[in-house]
């Protein structure tokens, strides 16, 4: 009934799309892709990368369309690594995925206990603005306030994740000017009066265009704990070939699961809802369950049902399995995919031997990861 | 599983103990609006827009059922589009109408909206209850949240949504 909006940001995005001095970078999360299309009457569950790309890219001259599944596989390299390190060196564990800034913030402010548990690997989105503002830059000789980077998430939560002052990979600009919804997108599409439907499938821009199916998948519950273990799993045993790790999929509320790798038993669950994750935050705390990786999305189903999607009719939310279909379109993608894990991608290379170095190095440190803070429970 | 049978606008329907009217007629593939109601989260009966009439041995019941809680029970004859239902579904939205800010050209949620499709559906006249002045401040504390309580029509599924998710 329009009770509870997002504050919309479009404004500042045209803005900038009309100011010729600058770069305006978008970059599109891995369920954009698999949503996006409902806004302009598509079915659910329709895969709309190519039509995205083309549309975004029509929005200005100055514009590129960067693709986020980018910075999952990022994200992944990371995050895998810290797995194997605190597993290895007897870190905290079990380690937290803390690519939602939902479940972020809602540890900050209840479960301050658990903060050394939240992997300090940044979220995608906060990668990306690091990427872009570091490599990137440094890479074309740009100067970081001549881009405006325009992230585009399925998310409110994001908006605030932007401005935290923990993500600055410099002190005197945000990395990630403004987030956009996918409703926000959607909007600003129809507001330049681009044709969705008929558009021809286009690729997003060079040099950050392709990803690996374990990107792909972060749109999901489960997907970012199924690509970690592919990455995790190889990096402790270099001749694992398992792909596929269903059981981390859903529908069901919390999937607990054991695998064992070179001798390592990995015990790891997934939830989404931050009700579920409550529960299962007691349940760690009483002692009654040893993880070694929890992954938790706020939102139920993951990014793909997330605050930031197009709306429905209540005659969909009640009735039709719209998570499982939007879900689906991100795990076709990923069975369909040439490269299935993280590594593999020539992008991810491409990073780390011109910038990074290597996963967990200092450089790396310094753009990739973050820090928390405790939060009171009362807004002051 | 025990099971009841009843009858929706005289189709004869076979569904589980303990589901409601409301599932019922979905079973039977057939419709009832409704607003507050959000499956396995929100079932409070609180909008009763998804009224329905019924009657159990050949005897009406008094008053209209809320479809949403109401059990669906064995012998149980229900009607869902009768006048008396459709008048008074017209009524509800025009009350829920009458302290709603009603400004949807401006409104993010313009033709998208379940209150503005049963308002159309209805054919109700927005302004037979006169609206006052909106009197709710818009909340935009938040730098991305904006609560604009003169659009909430109660429903509760934002609380309900909070708590139970």
């Amino acid at each position: 009934m329009g009770a509870l909006t997002e504050k919309s940001q479009e404004d500042k995005v045209w803005e900038a799309i009309a100011d010729p001095t600058k770069q305006v970078l978008f970059f599109t999360a891995p369920s954009i892709k698999a949503t996006l299309g409902e806004a302009f009457d598509m079915p659910i569950g329709t895969n709309v990368e190519g039509k995205m790309a083309a549309a975004i890219k029509r929005l200005g001259a100055n514009v590129k369309a960067f693709n986020m599944d980018f910075t999952a596989d990022l994200t992944i390299i990371e995050e895998a690594n810290e797995l194997v390190q605190r597993i290895k060196n007897g870190g905290t564990l079990p380690m937290f995925t803390s690519c939602c800034p939902g479940w972020v913030k809602f540890v900050e402010h209840y479960y301050p206990e658990f903060l050394p548990n939240l992997s300090t690997c940044k979220s995608p989105q906060a990668m990306f603005g690091a990427v872009l503002k570091g490599y990137y830059c440094q890479k074309n000789g740009i100067d970081p306030k001549d881009v405006f980077v325009v992230s585009v998430i399925p998310c409110t939560a994001k908006k605030f994740e932007a401005t935290r002052p923990q993500l600055r990979s410099d002190e005197n600009y945000d990395d990630v000017d403004v987030a956009l919804t996918t409703r926000e997108l959607a909007r600003m599409i129809k507001r330049a009066a681009i044709n969705f439907t008929d558009l021809p499938e286009e690729d997003f821009d060079a040099p950050f265009n392709k990803a690996t199916g374990g990107g792909i998948i972060f749109g999901a519950t489960g997907g970012v704990l199924e690509a970690a273990l592919r990455t995790a799993a190889r990096l402790l045993d270099g001749d694992f070939k398992k792909i596929d790790f269903e059981e981390v999929r859903g529908p069901e509320a919390v999937r607990e699961v054991t695998y064992e790798v070179a001798g390592v038993k990995i015990n790891v669950a997934v939830t989404s809802g931050l009700g579920n994750a409550r529960m299962l935050l007691e349940k760690i705390k009483k002692g009654e369950a040893n993880y070694q990786m929890v992954e938790i999305m706020a939102c139920p189903g993951g990014c793909i049902n997330g605050g930031g999607q197009p709306t429905r009719s209540d005659s969909v939310s009640n009735y039709v399995d719209y998570k499982a279909l939007r879900s689906k379109a991100l795990y076709d993608l990923d069975k369909n995919s040439e490269l299935r894990v993280c590594e593999e991608s020539p992008i991810i290379k491409m990073v780390y031997d011109e910038f990074f170095e290597t996963p967990g190095a200092e450089k790396a440190h310094h753009y990739l990861h973050t820090s928390y803070v405790a939060r009171s429970k009362y807004y002051t | 599983m025990e099971t009841v049978h009843l009858k929706i606008n005289n189709i004869p329907v076979e569904v589980p103990q303990g589901y409601t009217i409301l599932q019922a007629a979905k079973a039977a593939n057939i419709e009832i609006p409704t607003l507050c109601y959000l499956k396995d989260i929100n079932c409070i009966g609180a909008c009763r827009v998804c009224m329905v009439e019924a009657q159990k041995d050949g005897r009406p019941l008094r008053g209209l059922l809320a479809a949403c809680v109401y059990p669906a029970e064995e012998g149980l004859e229900v009607f869902t589009n009768t006048p008396a239902v459709i008048k008074s579904r017209k009524t509800t939205l025009e009350l829920l109408l009458s302290n709603h800010n009603k400004k949807c050209l401006s409104c993010t949620r313009n033709q998208h909206c379940e209150l503005q499709k049963l308002a159309a559906e209805y054919g109700v006249d927005e302004d037979r209850f006169p609206s006052e002045e909106p009197i709710y401040e818009i909340d935009d504390l938040s730098p991305y949240i904006v609560r604009d309580n003169n659009k909430c029509i109660n429903c509760m599924r934002c609380v309900a949504a909070c708590k139970n998710v």
